[in-house]
């Protein structure tokens, strides 16, 4: 066996990478700890010890939560088995989303669910058009039925109140459906469970149902599946063939999940089955668990897993020491989860996190601790710590005011920061994070930063990168459709140019002049890219010997653009992934390319007379982010904050990443409810009656109907309840995700929001006031 | 010399150059070239008979039929229909039939296969029309080569599939229904697919006494070349006919049998051997070297779970083989291409050099081509994967028929007509195509603008050479509609228009050989629809229409939906792309091998499908046994098996294999091959460690 080098292990990382050979074992984790680390490593490891047998084909299989995460684990583990154990870097292990190894499984047996080989997933756009259009049909069937959820105060204005609904009613049902084949029911069992329930009580689930049997009608016909089919469907291939069921648990011996708390009841199923509940070491934080609203995500699957009385025979491993952020920053992180466990005046949310310590057994969750001395990677010292929280009583904060204050007001703000930096070297620049809790004020925080000419990256709905890997492909194909333009194939160029020559001619002035001459002399396009015999159309005088790459490049461009245009006959995806190779050789692009292609290839099917017009302006919504590009994401691991330069980023987008400073907006009961009176919440539409959360209704009456007294079972209100509750608690957890990208500043700030109902402003939020008088109580 | 005899042996030990030379003695002792039956499982592995008889010394007008086991049926029913006919069953006897190939079989079978889909009897799996469409004809096929009754077929299915779920055999007998009112169809209407030729060959011809005698009389002497990759039925008629043949040859390859997919019955064409006189077992293959021995040996032995692991005594394969590998999918391309430029530059022929790919898509193929292209390597591809009507160069002639056709009004978008151009026009780029299709078409205008009607700085542009091939292209056009449009059927259009314009010189097609072949793939598949469909051309007053709905067929995907037919390529001194498995059919050796992307799954994954299967509806198969999973792997494995050692055998020199971590499509692979391959490395390292 090689020997592996000594690595710098933590006490607890070198108990798990070293110490697991077998078994049932977890990690709840804190923020930091190096929970990827340490299982890349452990993956890593068993790879090199000659735990499996290649003969049988056997793999560990990593499971984790997003693409990019996914991308970022098998570098990882590539880069150790390659320098710490000089073994081939790509084989012995398979790093997979629940969605990616779903598809695995059922790409390997299509036939056991009753697909074709050459089955289609549905992009998230097209499926999203089918529901509408099923949706926008049936609907006005139905009127009658759901006329009831409308509100009927006074002052409500009837005819925008049905607007209203019927305009958010696809989304709706968009949920339903998602949530439905989370929990494997067929439409035509949903169908059979409602028929003897007389009542009107269940209309609403009883019209989604409908447009849910549709809608799957629908796929059929195509031969294509959804995403949520693709996981359902992998569950039921395993549950037809116990033979294929046995060689896949053959092929994975090792079953290692990151991001336990985010497991859903599918993945939680599949992976199950997968490990026989034999070799299966989940780890997360369930403190970090924020993707729970409305989707069957719920760290309760970590935290069951690591209940000895529930799962006899696990093993639980702690990972509490983290040297991420200051002792300081790191203590008002600690205090969030303790105020909220031990003194939240909404009871229901005192368990919103998780927090334990027992000496004897070990067990330690939801306590940073800091490293010890000599730690590789100790905490930052709290003598350059700086935090605040901008919360006074009585204070009131206008929504642009907050913008102001952070990006150039007077006290810790953005441009007087980046000033105060500016003299350090560019590479020692601290990093900065500005994370708001949704993208729309994301968006209105970009616009200042552009007027104050501040540089910054944004990781909004679709994330920088991906815009501009959309921007080049769209640029190409806006030129193939008109293949006489100039200006377009101008811009091409442009766009291609690398940052470093686009520099140089921003800086030369008669060198951009002779760009936009030799342009210029190409009024006829066919001579630059087809030039007759006699035309010798790269002949650039002086210019050449002065900048010999020009000719160089230009020559090597039209190279590549007669290719392009001598491709344009081919089908749209292809098209694109041709583009694509040429153009693309990072991992995301790459992928991002291919996702472009699959989605155009989508459209091409449902409207065959798109030509590359109508491909253009898709490109150009996604690139634009009129829409988000649903079903990529390579916002986390993926992307590393630049020093000097403001990220501005949603607080979901946000996990796995660290500034050295980080801002926190718009902390207020709006986005941070407490399950109070006054506060109000995203889910309770103003146009439904009794404040009714429809989302959270129609879910409900769904479970009822798999219960044996379906009409018992429901109670209208009850699941408006609960969703508040649940949703606060992700909230807070929201926030304690938030605090703890800090490594050495804080800066946390809230506004009283642009609409008030009933006369009442938003508040600063409950847990902002209490770490506010925790400060204040520690200073 | 025995009167029968069988050989078998792997590929390469030259089984198909002796029953050449067989062949040749025949012809020398005076047997007549028509009383030889050369049978073969496809029509593409008739290439290397094809190209002896080219050879100069062939003795003069010896062109013996090379036939398949659907040309045998079709030719015997041609004559005997009236014996067999009425007691098949069909509605009018005296009656010409109608032969139905692919396309027009899919015509009459998809109205029953929509009007089921719509009672949703197939709503519990996720597969389109056009598919469920080809599978109960797969199925119906596969009960034909098996000698199965569609009952029959179903209970495999229903059995095959066991007690996984309820939903699945109501589904197998759904497809049965249609199956069999397309049946029913077919006798009232004197129809006959394929499945039914082979049913009256084999249920009712073969019991003739006249088809007998006939059979007797034309076929003296018979060869039955790759035997493995024949049907049960086929052997049955070899059987039937044995005792009165003067000779007969049997060919087998012993690890082949890649169309076992199709129908192929590896097994049982061993059965056979039995029968012959005399058995012999060749081992050797020529020209392969040392290396490549011990690589098909290793191949062979890691991908057979029953076989022993032990190191052969041959030479270490690792000097056979250069492996790259790659983090991206087109870095593997770039590679690929400069190692075949090296090559070319030191010399090899490009047709003695192959790059083959698990799969041939459209983007690969193109990338593949346009990066040779650049170094001056000329490519031939055939890839089975794209139908006919998706060619560029059938859809260039499609656009055009629709401009031919105003009163269609289908009007195609300005981009269709400038790629048109572009490519029946042997001047013009896509730029100046672009240019004069943006001058002389307009959507829902009646005709094209003539080239002369253009600005002069404009014609100067486009350049006059290319004006006056696009002035005879429009004139061509315009006189069609004024003299021809009604009385002229679709194929007639087609052949003409490619005939009189597109194949003349300064036209795109004229220098295009693939191009030529597309489109008179497309002309016979107009043709056949016609003579399907219309058979009675003199009934018929006016084509327009009749034009029409063969132009939407195959715009819905109906028709032209077959592929270009390799065996019609002509073989050029080029660099061959194409699909692992196509290559393996061509019955070919090259000196180099570039396989692509062996770290894809494609290479061992079978088509599957969920109302068909092919080991299951294999007359070998127990009828009572349900299909298991291992059963499906250890068949995966095989497959691949086969696949691999017949690809080294196939190769004289040395074989490139490009991995790429990420596919095409970003994601990471993890295929069985790559790990085969990284078990032979580390063999061989290791050995080559311990002196």
């Amino acid at each position: 066996m090689p020997e592996a080098p000594r690595l710098k292990l933590r006490r607890e990382q070198a108990k798990i990478i070293e110490g697991y050979t077998h078994g049932k074992a977890g990690v709840a984790a804190v923020p930091g700890s190096g929970k990827t680390f340490t299982l890349a490593h452990l993956a890593a490891r068993m790879i090199a010890d000659r735990r499996l047998d290649f003969d049988r084909d056997q793999e560990v299989l990593v499971v984790t939560f997003t693409n990019s995460a996914v991308n970022s684990f098998q570098a990882r583990i590539a880069r150790i088995l390659r320098d710490h154990y000089g073994l081939l870097p790509f084989v012995g292990y398979r790093v997979r989303t629940l969605h990616g190894l779903a598809h695995d499984i059922v790409r390997e047996r299509p036939a056991l669910v009753g697909l074709s080989d050459d089955f289609t997933i549905l992009d998230e756009k097209s499926a999203l058009e089918i529901q509408r259009e099923i949706v926008a049909q049936c609907l006005p069937g139905w009127w009658d039925q759901l006329e009831g959820y409308i509100t009927a105060e006074e002052g409500t204005n009837e005819k925008s109140a049905r607007r209203a609904f019927e305009q958010e009613m696809p989304e709706l049902v968009i949920r339903f459906i998602q949530r439905a084949k989370d929990m494997r029911q067929s439409p035509e069992a949903l169908l059979a469970a409602l028929e003897p329930i007389g009542t009107h009580r269940f209309d609403l689930v009883r019209f989604a149902t409908q447009v849910y049997a549709d809608y799957q009608r629908s796929l059929a016909y195509r031969g294509a599946v959804d995403f949520d089919d693709l996981v359902r469907l992998a569950l039921e291939a395993l549950d037809r063939d116990e033979g294929y069921l046995e060689r896949l648990r053959a092929r994975w011996p090792y079953i290692l999940e990151d991001e336990a708390q985010d497991s859903s009841r599918l993945q939680e199923e599949m992976l199950t089955k997968l490990s026989g509940k034999q070799n299966w070491v989940r780890v997360g934080d369930p403190n970090q668990a924020i993707n729970t609203t409305f989707t069957t995500a719920d760290p309760a699957f970590l935290l069951n897993f690591l209940d000895k009385r529930k799962n006899r025979g696990v093993t639980e491993y702690a990972l509490s020491v983290s040297g991420r952020s200051a002792g300081r920053i790191a203590n008002l992180a600690n205090e969030l989860v303790r105020w909220t466990v031990e003194e939240h005046v909404s009871p229901d949310l005192r368990s919103a996190f998780n927090l334990r310590e027992n000496k004897r057994t070990g067990v330690r969750r939801g306590i940073i601790r800091l490293t010890p001395k000599k730690d590789p990677q100790p905490n930052p010292p709290d003598s350059a710590c700086f935090i605040h929280l901008e919360y006074q009583p009585d204070q009131k904060i206008a929504p642009e005011k907050e913008l102001e204050m952070v990006a150039v007001g007077e006290d810790y703000a953005l441009l007087g920061y980046l000033q105060e930096i500016s003299a350090l070297p560019e590479d020692q620049r601290p990093t900065i994070g500005v994370l708001v809790p949704e993208n729309s004020r994301g968006f209105k925080l970009v616009e200042l930063l552009r007027r104050y000419k501040i540089p910054y990256e944004e990781l909004l709905r679709s994330t920088t990168a991906t815009r501009e890997a959309v921007t080049i492909l769209r640029t190409v194909l806006e030129y193939l459709a008109d293949p006489l333009d100039l200006k377009a194939l101008k811009q091409i160029y442009w766009t291609l140019m690398s940052e470093s020559r686009r520099a140089l001619v921003n800086e030369d002035l008669e060198l951009r002049q002779t760009l936009t001459k030799t342009f210029g002399r190409f009024q006829r396009l066919e001579d630059f890219l087809w030039p007759e015999a006699d035309q010798s159309a790269l002949d650039l005088g002086e210019i050449a010997d002065e900048h010999s790459w020009l000719v160089e490049d230009l020559a090597r461009f039209r190279q590549q653009v007669r290719r392009w245009l001598e491709a344009v006959s081919l089908p749209i995806d292809q098209l694109v992934l041709t583009i694509g190779q040429d153009l693309f050789t990072d991992l995301i692009s790459v992928a991002l390319t291919y996702k472009i292609a699959v989605l155009l290839r989508g459209m091409l099917q449902n409207y065959p007379d798109w030509r590359l017009p109508q491909f253009v302006e898709e490109l150009r919504a996604i690139g634009s982010n009129e829409r988000k590009f649903i079903g990529f994401d390579d916002a986390e691991a993926g992307y590393e904050p630049k020093p000097g330069v403001v990220t501005v980023a949603t607080m979901h987008a946000a996990k796995g990443l660290e500034w050295d400073r980080v801002y926190l907006m718009a902390v207020s009961n709006y986005g941070f409810p407490s399950a109070l009176p006054y506060d109000t919440y995203i889910g309770e539409r103003w146009y439904v009656r009794d404040g009714l959360n429809l989302e959270a209704e129609l879910v409900a009456q769904l479970e009822a109907l798999l219960q044996k007294e379906p009409e018992r079972a429901y109670v209208e209100g009850q699941a408006t309840q609960r969703a508040r509750i649940d949703y606060a608690a992700e909230r807070l957890r929201l926030l304690y995700v938030g605090i703890t990208r800090a490594r050495r500043e804080l800066i946390i700030t809230w506004n009283i929001g642009r609409y008030s109902r009933d006369g009442q402003t938003n508040q600063p939020a409950l847990p902002l006031v209490a770490l506010s008088e925790y400060l204040k109580h520690q200073s | 010399m025995a009167r029968t005899r069988f050989i078998e042996g792997p590929a390469g030990t030259g089984k198909t150059t002796y029953a050449i030379g067989e062949l040749r003695r025949l012809l020398d002792d005076g047997v007549r070239p028509e009383q030889i039956l050369i049978l073969l499982p496809q029509r593409s592995a008739g290439w290397p008979y094809e190209h002896a008889f080219t050879a100069p010394d062939w003795p003069d007008g010896a062109q013996i039929d090379l036939v398949t086991i659907g040309g045998l049926a079709r030719r015997g029913l041609e004559i005997f229909w009236p014996l067999v006919a009425e007691k098949a069953g069909f509605a009018y006897p005296e009656a010409e039939p109608q032969f139905l190939n692919v396309e027009t079989a899919q015509y009459y079978m998809w109205r029953f296969v929509n009007e089921a889909v719509q009672t949703g009897v197939f709503d519990s799996v996720n597969i389109t029309p056009f598919r469920i469409m080809t599978q109960v004809l797969d199925n119906l096929s596969k009960a034909a080569i098996n000698g199965f009754a569609l009952d029959d077929v179903t209970e495999r299915l229903v059995t095959a599939w066991g007690d996984r779920h309820s939903s699945r055999p109501p589904v197998y007998h759904a497809a049965q229904h249609v199956a069999e009112r397309f049946r029913a169809y077919c006798l009232e209407n004197n129809l006959l697919d394929f499945s039914l030729q082979i049913d009256l060959l084999v249920n009712y011809l073969l019991d003739e006494a006249l088809y007998r005698e006939f059979f007797q009389q034309n076929y003296r002497h018979l060869i039955a070349d790759n035997l493995e990759e024949h049907t049960p039925v086929t052997r049955d008629v070899i059987r039937w006919a044995w005792d009165d043949l003067d000779s007969a040859l049997l060919l087998y390859d012993t690890d082949a049998g890649y169309r076992v997919f199709l129908g192929a019955d590896p097994g049982g064409g061993l059965e056979l051997k039995a029968r012959c006189d005399e058995a012999e077992a060749w081992e050797q293959p020529y020209n392969l070297p040392p290396t490549l021995g011990t690589l098909a040996h290793e191949l062979g032995t890691l991908l057979d779970a029953d076989r022993p692991r032990s190191f052969p005594a041959g030479e270490n394969p690792r000097a056979g083989f250069t492996l790259e590998f790659c983090q991206f999918y087109p870095e593997m391309l770039e590679w690929a291409v400069n190692q075949v430029a090296a090559l070319v530059q030191h010399g090899v022929p490009p047709g003695e050099i192959v790059v083959l790919a698990p799969l041939l898509g459209d983007s690969l193929r193109f990338a593949l081509t346009t990066r040779l292209h650049e170094r001056g390597i000329r490519t031939v591809s055939h890839r089975p994967s794209r139908a006919v009507r998706d060619e560029p160069a059938a859809r260039a002639v499609l656009t055009l028929m629709a401009l031919a056709h105003p009163g269609w009004n289908v009007h195609p978008p300005l981009l269709d007509v400038a790629n048109a151009l572009q490519q029946v026009i042997e001047e013009l780029d896509p730029v100046r195509a672009w240019l004069l299709a943006q001058i002389v078409y307009r959507p829902g205008r009646i005709e094209l603008g003539t080239f002369d009607a253009i600005l002069l700085a404009a014609q100067e542009r486009i350049t006059y050479r290319a004006g006056e091939k696009y002035e005879r292209l429009r004139r061509w056009l315009a006189a069609y509609q004024d003299e021809d449009a009604g009385t002229m059927p679709p194929d007639h259009f087609l052949s003409r228009l490619f005939g009189e314009v597109l194949s003349q010189p300064g036209f795109g097609f004229h220098t295009n050989l693939d191009a030529g072949r597309v489109v008179a793939e497309l002309v016979e598949s107009a043709r056949r629809f016609r003579q399907t469909l219309y058979p009675r051309a003199e009934d018929v007053t006016d084509w327009i229409d009749i034009s029409r709905e063969y132009y939407e067929l195959v715009q819905a995907g109906l028709l032209a939906g077959t592929y270009v037919a390799s065996w019609q390529q002509v073989e050029q001194d080029a660099v061959f792309l194409a699909p692992a498995y196509t290559f393996l059919m061509r019955n070919r050796r090259v000196s180099y091998q570039f396989w692509l992307d062996i770290g894809s799954n494609a290479w061992w994954e079978r088509l599957e499908q969920p109302l068909t299967h092919p080991y299951v509806l294999a007359r070998g198969y127990p009828h009572d046994q349900m299909w298991t999973d291992e059963q499906e792997y250890f068949s995966r494995r095989d497959t691949l098996r086969r696949l691999m050692v017949g690809l080294v055998r196939r190769c004289q020199e040395h074989i490139y294999i490009g991995i790429s971590n990420l596919s095409e499509q970003g994601f990471e692979q993890r295929g069985p091959l790559l790990q085969t391959f990284q078990q032979i490395i580390q063999r061989y390292d290791q050995l080559e460690e311990v002196p």
